[in-house]
């Protein structure tokens, strides 16, 4: 007789596939909070780029890209590089310092100006002009829209492949029924 | 009504901390460097510069998250860092305060350090430190 420690073949049956469409879930659900950090960073580094000093002038006696100009954000997911300028892709790496753990999702939005940590916190003989945290400040508070919108986003459209897949599957395993019986 | 700018009392705090009086004697500034402080190679001194870079304002309570860096200059780079981890003791989970003028703090954090590096302008040792701060927008009377 079944019991909790000796469940029956059907509810170790059910619980696989609970446990199967469950990390389906999850997958759609990384995926989607990528998807949402990608928007927010991307807002993040428009609105720093509009903040940022512009002198086209002066970056073009110093045969440089203007500072407001080399912003990028990339996100890394499970520790791997999942979206990011062809820059950082080509690099295969992360800024120093930071760790990208198996377990999460991380956005990084940086500048890559030479100049950009200058003006952000400032010098002895310059007072800082920050640009990029008060974006960051300005974004943040907005950002559970972005990340729980696109989230729903995969979900659903996970929840629609997995219905779509069973049906499919179903009819497989019926047109396989018939022919074996035809067979028969 | 304004917000209230706890930029002062968190200066004051970190001005005020013995082991960083005894490292920067009062050189606490806020914005920028103070004349005199930046002094040639040679003859570098320890100072601190603490700017505010930015702010997130509650749309729930009345209350701000303010993020700050101090600059902690000193003659090498183990005194940038020595001054950095003094400051860093000054503010770092430091609970409700209320400053004199009614600037209510309710917390002050170290966020993490900008590591070390060089002035660009006259190559002194300078170590970054990010702190944030939780306060009230409002003055308390």
């Amino acid at each position: 007789m079944a019991s909790p420690k000796a469940p029956s073949e059907k509810l170790i049956a059910r619980r696989a596939a609970k446990i199967v469409m469950n990390k389906a879930a999850i997958d759609a659900l990384y995926a989607g909070m990528a998807d949402g950090l990608i928007e927010l960073g991307n807002k993040i580094i428009a609105d720093a780029s509009e903040r940022a000093p512009k002198d086209a002038a002066a970056a073009a006696a110093r045969g440089v890209p203007m500072l407001n100009d080399t912003g990028h954000i990339s996100v890394w997911g499970q520790g791997k590089l999942v979206y990011g300028s062809s820059q950082v892709a080509a690099a295969k790496n992360r800024p120093r310092g930071v760790r990208a753990a198996k377990d999460e999702i991380i956005m990084i939005a940086a500048f890559g100006s030479p100049i950009a940590h200058l003006q952000e916190l400032g010098t002895i003989k310059m007072p800082a002009h920050p640009f990029l945290t008060p974006a960051l400040m300005a974004n943040i508070s907005n950002a559970g829209p972005y990340v729980t919108g696109a989230m729903s986003r995969y979900a659903a459209t996970a929840s629609t492949r997995a219905l779509r897949g069973s049906g499919i599957n179903a009819a497989r395993a019926a047109a396989k029924a018939a022919k074996a019986e035809g067979i028969g | 009504m304004s917000l209230a700018d706890p930029t002062g009392k968190l200066l004051t705090d970190i001005r005020d901390d013995a082991t960083v009086a005894a490292l920067v004697s009062g050189r606490v500034r806020a914005g920028e460097a103070a004349p005199g402080d930046a002094l040639g190679a040679g003859h570098w001194q320890a100072f601190v510069v603490l700017a505010r870079l930015g702010h997130s304002r509650s749309p729930h309570a009345p209350t701000q998250a303010v993020r700050y860096v101090a600059r902690c200059y000193a003659a090498t780079h183990q005194g940038a860092t020595a001054l950095a981890a003094a400051v860093s003791d000054a503010i770092h989970a430091k609970g409700r305060r209320i400053s004199g003028g009614g600037v209510s703090i309710f917390g002050s954090f170290d966020d993490g350090g900008g590591g070390s590096d060089k002035d660009p302008d006259t190559d002194q040792p300078v170590e970054y430190l990010f702190i944030d701060v939780g306060a009230l927008t409002s003055l308390i009377p």
